[in-house]
C-alpha cells in the first residue's frame, strides 16, 4: 500500500480512532490532573478537555471531508468508503460531545472535592 | 469463480450431487464419538444455546429461592451463610454461565449462516470453549451442591474474598471459575472475529453486514480487550489466596482499590457485551416484522461502535462511593450519560422502523416492544445512577438491584426470548407454537415489571442489597410481599417458555426455509441446515438479499467437494482471495478441555498443578496439531 494511499485511509477512519484515542487519554488526565488543580487551580483538567474536543472535532471533519477530497481508486469502492466516512464523523461527534462534558464538568469543580 | 444461478432443470440435479458430496465431506459422524468430536458451528451453538438455558433455569431456582426468604420479615428458610452462597452463586451464574455465554452461543450458531460461510473459523478451537464452558458451570454447581459455593457476591471485592476473611476455598472456586468462562469466550471472541473479517461471503462489503454480525463484531472486540482484565484480577487473588502475594494486602504495599479497578475495568464493558449483541438481534429480527427495512443502519452501526469504545470509560460510576476524586469521577459521569446517545439513537430507529411500517406483532415482536419499554426504563434510573450525588444516596440499595435487572433482563433476555422464537425454525426445522409464546410474552412482561419496578421504591426507602432477612418493623415488608408474589409469574411466564420450546422442538409445526420471509443470508438456506450449510456460496450485492435479490440470488463455485473448504474473502470489500481448508471433525478439542480442567482445577489446591498439569495439556495440544494426512491438511 503506498503512503498516499494509508493516509488517505486513515483519515477516512480518523473519526473511529482519532476520537477515541483522545477521549481515552482524558480520562486517564482526568484521574491526574486533579491533584494538580486542586494545588494551583488552573483548570487543566478542563483546558485538557477542551483541547481534546478540538482535537476530536478535526478527527470527525477529516473522516468526513477525506471522501470528498479524494477520487481515483478508491471511486471502485465508493459505498464502502462512504459508509467509513460516515460512521467515523459521527463517531468522533459524540467524543467531542463525552469531552466537552468533561470540560465544563471540570469548569465547576476545583479538583480538591473529595 | 462467480456465475449466475443456473436454470432450475438443471440446477436440480447438478444441486442433488453437489449436496451428496458435501453432505460427506462435512458429515458429523452419529454415534457417542461422533457427538463427542463434532466441530460444526451449529451442533456447538445449539448445545451452548441449550446448557446456557440450563443455567438459566438453574440461576432462576436460587432467585426463587432468595425471594421466598425476602417475603416477609425475619424468614428462616435460608441462614445468612446459604444467603450469601445464594446470592453469590445468582449473580455469577446468570453474568459468567449464561448471558456471555448465550449471547455468544447463538453468535456461533447464526454468524456463519449470516455471512453465507460453511463454519466457522478455528472450529476445533470452537468446540474445545464449550467443553471448557460446560467444566466451568460443572464446578461451580458441584462446588455449591457440595456447600463450598463461593459467598463473596459476583464481583468477590478483597479484602472480603482475600486470605484475611475468605476462608476454605470458596473464592478459589469463583476465581477459577471466572478463568473457565473467560477462555471459553475469548476463544468464541477470536473465532467470531476472524469469521466476520475473512469469511463473509463475496460482495458482503462493510456497508453490507447484517446488524447483528456488526454487532458481535464490536462484542467479540470488547471480550478480546476487557476480558484480561479479569483474568489478570482473578488470577493474582489465587496468588494471594494459595502462594502468598500480596496484590491485594495494603499492609504489604498491594492495594484493595487495584481489584475494583481491575473487575469493573472488566465489568462494565460486560454490561454491554451482554447488551450489543441484544440490540444487533433486534435491528434484525424487527424488519421482517415492520415489513420494511430497518431505518438508520448507519446510525445503528455507528451506536455499536461508539457504544463499544464508550463501555471502557465508565467503570469508575460502580465505584462513586470509594473515596476517588469527585473531579475524576465527574469524567466517568459525563462519558455514562454520553453513552445515552448511541443508546438512544438505537431506540430512535427501531421506533421509526416499526412506525413506518406495517408491525405484525407475532412473539419476537411482542418482546422487541417489551424490550423497548423495560430498556428505556433501565436506561433512564442509569442517567439517574450515573450522577454522583444521587447514587451516593442509593448506593448499595434495591435500587440498583432493581436498574441492573431492568437493564440486563429488559436489554438482553428479552431480546433473546424473542430471537430464540424467531430463529427456532433455524435451530430446530420446527417453529414455536405462538399461542404459548404470546401467553409467556405476557406472563413475562407483567411480571417480569410487577416485581422489579418496586424494588426501585424500596431502594429508595433505604432496603440495602444483600440482607438475608430484616425486621418486622421496618417499613419494606408488604412491597417485599408484593414483589415475590409477582416473581410467581415471572417464573410462570419462564416456564411456559421452556415447555414451548421443549414441546415445539419435538412436536412442533415443520418450518419452512425462510418462515418470516426475513432478508438475511441464514434463510437461504435449509431449516435447519444442512451440515454444509450452503451448496452454494451466495454472491452478496445488497444489505438485504433476500429481499433485493428474491429470485436470482448469484452463488460462487470453484470450492472443492472432496475436502473442507471455506472462501476466504478481503477485509473491507469482501472480495475472493483464497480457498482455504476448514478442519475436520476431532476429538482432541476435549482431550485438551479434559487436561485443562484437570490443571485449573487442580491448581485451587496447590500451586504445583500449573507445572505438572501442563504436561497432559501438552499432549492433548500436541495430539491437535499434529497432521492426520487428511486433505484439510494443506492451506
Amino acid at each position: 500500500m503506498s503512503a498516499s494511499k494509508l493516509l488517505t485511509h486513515l483519515s477516512i477512519w480518523a473519526g473511529l480512532w482519532i476520537a477515541p484515542l483522545v477521549w481515552a487519554a482524558n480520562m486517564q488526565l482526568g484521574q491526574i490532573l486533579p491533584y494538580a488543580d486542586c494545588r494551583s487551580q488552573l483548570h487543566a483538567s478542563a483546558i485538557t478537555s477542551f483541547i481534546g474536543a478540538a482535537l476530536t472535532i478535526a478527527s470527525g471533519l477529516a473522516s468526513w471531508l477525506s471522501p470528498r477530497m479524494v477520487i481515483g481508486d478508491i471511486e471502485e469502492h465508493r459505498g464502502n468508503v462512504d459508509f467509513g466516512s460516515a460512521v467515523s464523523a459521527l463517531s468522533a461527534g459524540l467524543f467531542t460531545f463525552a469531552l466537552l462534558m468533561q470540560g465544563i464538568a471540570a469548569m465547576v469543580l476545583t479538583g480538591c472535592e473529595k | 469463480m462467480t456465475r449466475p444461478a443456473p436454470a432450475p432443470d438443471a440446477r436440480d440435479s447438478d444441486r442433488t450431487l453437489l449436496a451428496g458430496a458435501l453432505a460427506e465431506t462435512w458429515k458429523t459422524p452419529s454415534g457417542f464419538w461422533g457427538a463427542l468430536a463434532t466441530v460444526d458451528h451449529k451442533i456447538i451453538g445449539r448445545r451452548y444455546i441449550f446448557t446456557a438455558f440450563v443455567f438459566l433455569a438453574l440461576g432462576g431456582v436460587l432467585a426463587a429461592l432468595m425471594r421466598i426468604q425476602l417475603a416477609q420479615p425475619e424468614a428462616r428458610l435460608l441462614g445468612p451463610d446459604r444467603y450469601n452462597q445464594i446470592f453469590t452463586m445468582h449473580g455469577a451464574n446468570m453474568m459468567f454461565l449464561f448471558a456471555v455465554p448465550v449471547m455468544e452461543a447463538v453468535a456461533v450458531y447464526l454468524v456463519p449462516l449470516m455471512v453465507g460461510t460453511r463454519n466457522i473459523a478455528f472450529p476445533r478451537l470452537n468446540a474445545f470453549s464449550y467443553w471448557i464452558y460446560l467444566a466451568g458451570g460443572a464446578l461451580l454447581w458441584t462446588a455449591f451442591a457440595l456447600d463450598m459455593g463461593p459467598d463473596v457476591g459476583w464481583f468477590a471485592y478483597v479484602p472480603l474474598s482475600g486470605p484475611q476473611y475468605g476462608t476454605g476455598k470458596r473464592a478459589d472456586i469463583w476465581a477459577q471459575m471466572i478463568t473457565f468462562t473467560e477462555i471459553s469466550a475469548l476463544a468464541v471472541a477470536v473465532e467470531l472475529v476472524v469469521t466476520i473479517f475473512k469469511q463473509r461471503a463475496p460482495g458482503m462489503t462493510l456497508d453490507r453486514i447484517p446488524v447483528f454480525v456488526w454487532a458481535m463484531l464490536v462484542t467479540s472486540f470488547l471480550v478480546i480487550m476487557a476480558m484480561p482484565a479479569i483474568v489478570l484480577a482473578s488470577t493474582s487473588l489465587i496468588l494471594d489466596r494459595l502462594v502468598g502475594t500480596h496484590f491485594y494486602n495494603p499492609a504489604e504495599g498491594g492495594d484493595v482499590l487495584l481489584w475494583q479497578h481491575l473487575f469493573w475495568f472488566f465489568g462494565h464493558p460486560e454490561v454491554y457485551i451482554i447488551f450489543l449483541p441484544a440490540a444487533g438481534m433486534v435491528s434484525t429480527m424487527i424488519e421482517p416484522f415492520a415489513r420494511r427495512p430497518a431505518f438508520g443502519y448507519l446510525g445503528l452501526v455507528m451506536a455499536l461502535i461508539a457504544t463499544g469504545i464508550l463501555a471502557f470509560g465508565l467503570w469508575v460510576h460502580h465505584m462513586f462511593v470509594a473515596g476517588l476524586p469527585r473531579l475524576g469521577d465527574s469524567f466517568f459521569t459525563a462519558s455514562s450519560m454520553a453513552i445515552a446517545i448511541p443508546a438512544g439513537i438505537q431506540v430512535f430507529c427501531w421506533l421509526a422502523t416499526l412506525w413506518d411500517g406495517t408491525p405484525v406483532f407475532k412473539t419476537p415482536l411482542l418482546f422487541i416492544v417489551g424490550f423497548i419499554v423495560t430498556f428505556v426504563i433501565g436506561g433512564l434510573n442509569g442517567v439517574m445512577v450515573a450522577s454522583v450525588p444521587f447514587d451516593t444516596q442509593v448506593h448499595d440499595t434495591y435500587f440498583v438491584v432493581a436498574h441492573f435487572h431492568y437493564v440486563l433482563i429488559g436489554g438482553a433476555v428479552f431480546p433473546l426470548l424473542g430471537a430464540i422464537h424467531y430463529w427456532f425454525p433455524k435451530l430446530t426445522g420446527r417453529t414455536m407454537s405462538e399461542t404459548l409464546g404470546q401467553w409467556s410474552f405476557w406472563l413475562v412482561f407483567v411480571g417480569f415489571n410487577a416485581t422489579f419496578f418496586p424494588m426501585h421504591i424500596l431502594g429508595l426507602e433505604g432496603m440495602p442489597r444483600r440482607i438475608y432477612t430484616y425486621q418486622p418493623d421496618l417499613p419494606w415488608h408488604g412491597l417485599n410481599l408484593f414483589v415475590s408474589f409477582s416473581a410467581v409469574i415471572l417464573t410462570a411466564g419462564f416456564l411456559l417458555f421452556f415447555v414451548n420450546a421443549i414441546r415445539s422442538a419435538r412436536f412442533g409445526e415443520i418450518a419452512p426455509d425462510n418462515p418470516w420471509d426475513a432478508p438475511t443470508l441464514e434463510w437461504a438456506t435449509t431449516s435447519p441446515p444442512p451440515s454444509y450449510n450452503f451448496a452454494m456460496i451466495p454472491i452478496v450485492g445488497s444489505l438485504r438479499p433476500l429481499w433485493d435479490d428474491r429470485d436470482t440470488l448469484p452463488i460462487a463455485d470453484g470450492l472443492r467437494t472432496d475436502r473442507r473448504e471455506l472462501i476466504v474473502t478481503t477485509l473491507a470489500t469482501a472480495e475472493p482471495q483464497a480457498r482455504e481448508a476448514s478442519p475436520q471433525n476431532s476429538i482432541w478439542p476435549l482431550w485438551a478441555a479434559i487436561a485443562t480442567t484437570i490443571m485449573l482445577i487442580w491448581s485451587i489446591f496447590s500451586p504445583w498443578a500449573v507445572v505438572w498439569g501442563s504436561i497432559p495439556v501438552a499432549f492433548a495440544l500436541i495430539g491437535w496439531f499434529w497432521p492426520k494426512g487428511t486433505p484439510e491438511d494443506g492451506s
